[in-house]
């Protein structure tokens, strides 16, 4: 039970390359915040800047009131799962989880009661006796997360803890992990790169790029308003169709590469340049109208449930996706009329890509 | 089929000749090493057992007069066992501590340290064995197991193959035992030795083979029989073989020669078992 508090925490390595430009951040107690980005962004520094993996070259970081810029990690009161499960290859499964309680001295006794505990939390009883290597991935994994619960510690970290994982497995053990923090109510933080696993666990989501707290907020706010380009590119899947467009002279509507328009509930300077954004999902197919977007078909994905579409656009051929439900057959280069509403559409500023 | 069958036959015949080939001195020696020795004089090398193994081993084992010194065999296995194991054991150990230090802590000169030491490879015990004389008789260690034992400890092969195995252990173990409370010493106990027990054995195989087999160095160290390890005894006793114009002792020369063999062919097949089970359990 705790909070975590980031104030301007910087990173700098001794190569002179700074990994973090100062990450605001604050975590409630109980509350499950996923750090999600492309690889390089530096989410994963800032999950050890926690641990206490990575030094802290600037601002401090607290869990709880107390600062632990210079505590080690033994004594920060924190359990990390890692990547690739990190477990002791020479121990059994039982070794494993109790090798951190041994070590703070706890008692035979208290240490069998809270291993057994753990185990029958995590479903491993059977497999107690058993070395790391005699189990599956998933297995390895819940292992790996009974050695960080039986310590019953005041923060969970997770690096990327599914990605050595299988597609199937994956889920399952996201749903887990996700029942497993609820159970437990520990404040957790989770690295991912993955946006499925990012939306689907987060009570908060911290989008990250090149050292950069990009947005902060829950998962629906960050779908529903990405306040960057970079934001409304990474999540969502496909991702978010970028258009070229300009304002009207009587700020009504925006002008899209092919001459169609879209409204403008906004006041926006006439004339004004600047990217639409539009979810693949928020398209809709509609008979040939006025105002309506048309395109070409290029290419289709039928993944059974929806249909992917990718379509060229107006006469640069930019590209555009189209999400619809069901299975659908075009040909290629067949024409479509597309439309969108205005309260979908997402606007962003050309030269800063931030949201208008 | 015919052809792979023929193929078959030459090529065990030729692995068949191989090891005959290798054994034979061995083999010749051993069943040599069971007839008298006027016996052996009189019809040469011999290619099955006589009837006198009790009588040449008991001699040899605890009859020092037999060895032509004032030391038995038995005392002189004793010896080179002691050197043979301190001088592995040692080795493990000091490149082991000197590896840990190396990969795991960040001190100024680190690179540089290991090159000097790995340098030390280019410069056999040979080149050094004047001064390192001079040394262990200065300390007043001639004669002694711990001047026997103590000069030749340091290991460049070892810290180097200790240091490429500490390498490939990943990062994440030791910060998850940071994560557990584990401090440096407890890592290094509780963690990292128990991985390298395959290291340990290889390196325990080669340096007990090794130390077992040192002549030239025990040689210069003891001048006190007692100390005499084994393999200076073989010297020993094929020196006077052709003394005083007596029939050579040469199946005593041959017992003495089996007796060496015997103690690190064992040790090679023990912990090549150790060796072997430890590759196939432990996974990294």
């Amino acid at each position: 039970m705790a909070t975590v508090t980031l104030n301007q925490a910087e990173k700098t390595y001794p190569n002179g390359f700074k990994a973090l430009h100062g990450i605001d951040l604050e975590i409630g107690d109980g509350e499950f915040t996923v750090l999600v980005g492309p690889s390089g962004c530096g989410k994963s520094t800032l999950l050890r800047m926690i641990a206490g993996l990575e030094s802290i070259s600037g601002g401090e970081i607290k869990i709880d009131d107390r600062v632990v810029n210079n505590v080690a990690p033994a004594d920060r009161d924190i359990a990390m799962v890692f990547q690739n499960y990190a477990l002791y290859p020479h121990m059994t499964n039982y070794g494993n989880m109790a090798y951190g309680l041994k070590n703070r001295g706890y008692s035979k006794a208290e240490i069998d009661t809270k291993v057994r505990h753990a185990a029958s939390i995590l479903q491993l009883d059977d497999h107690l006796d058993r070395k790391p290597q005699q189990l599956s991935g998933g297995q390895r994994q819940r292992v790996a997360m009974g050695r960080a619960i039986v310590r019953e510690p005041k923060v969970f970290l997770f690096d990327e803890p599914l990605s050595n994982l299988d597609a199937k497995l994956r889920v399952d053990m996201r749903l887990e992990i996700k029942n497993l923090q609820q159970r437990l109510g520990i404040t957790s933080v989770y690295v991912t790169h993955d946006q499925v696993e990012a939306m689907t666990l987060a009570d908060r989501l911290i989008v990250m790029n090149a050292g950069i707290a990009e947005q902060i907020g829950s998962p629906i706010e960050i779908y529903e308003k990405p306040a960057s380009l970079f934001v409304a590119s990474f999540i969502g899947s496909p991702s978010m169709n970028f258009l070229d467009g300009k304002v009207s002279d009587d700020k009504s509507h925006v002008v899209l590469g092919d001459g169609s328009k879209i409204d403008l509930d906004h006041k926006i300077d006439g004339g004004r340049e600047l990217v639409v954004g539009v979810r693949p999902e928020h398209f809709t197919l509609i008979a040939d109208g006025s105002g309506a977007q048309r395109a070409r078909v290029r290419m289709i994905e039928s993944l059974g449930a929806e249909t992917l579409v990718y379509l060229e656009f107006g006469d640069k051929g930019e590209n555009v996706t189209l999400r619809m439900q069901g299975t659908h057959q075009f040909t290629k280069g067949q024409e479509l009329a597309l439309s969108t509403s205005a309260d979908l559409v997402h606007l962003f500023d050309k030269d800063s890509g931030k949201r208008l | 089929m015919y052809q792979s069958k023929w193929r078959s036959i030459t090529n065990h015949l030729i692995l068949i000749l191989g090891s005959l080939f290798m054994i034979a001195p061995v083999w010749i020696a051993l069943v040599s090493s069971t007839h008298t020795r006027e016996f052996l004089f009189q019809n040469g090398l011999q290619f099955w057992f006589g009837g006198h193994f009790l009588e040449n081993y008991g001699a040899i084992l605890f009859d020092s007069s037999a060895t032509k010194g004032r030391v038995t065999a038995l005392e002189m296995l004793f010896n080179s066992m002691v050197l043979g194991l301190g001088f592995a054991i040692g080795k493990v150990i000091i490149s082991m501590m000197a590896a840990y230090a190396i990969v795991y802590f960040r001190f100024k000169l680190a690179v540089p340290l290991f090159w000097m030491i790995f340098a030390t490879l280019l410069l056999p015990l040979e080149v050094r064995i004047v001064p390192s004389y001079e040394v262990v008789a200065k300390l007043g260690l001639l004669n002694t197991y711990t001047g026997l034992i103590l000069p030749l400890i340091a290991s460049a092969t070892g810290t180097f193959f200790f240091r490429q195995f500490f390498r490939s252990v990943p990062d994440e173990l030791l910060e998850a035992a940071r994560l557990d409370g584990a401090g440096p010493l407890r890592f290094f106990i509780d963690i990292l030795v128990p991985l390298s027990v395959t290291m340990i054995a290889a390196i325990f195989i080669i340096m007990f083979v090794v130390g077992w087999n040192q002549y030239l160095w025990p040689l210069l160290m003891t001048t006190d029989d007692q100390l005499y390890t084994i393999v200076i005894g073989i010297k020993q006793v094929y020196n006077s073989l052709y003394e005083g114009g007596q029939i050579p002792q040469f199946p005593k020369a041959f017992a003495l020669t089996i007796m060496a063999t015997i103690p690190p062919v064992l040790v090679v097949v023990i912990f090549q078992r150790m060796f072997v089970k430890g590759l196939v359990e432990t996974e990294k």
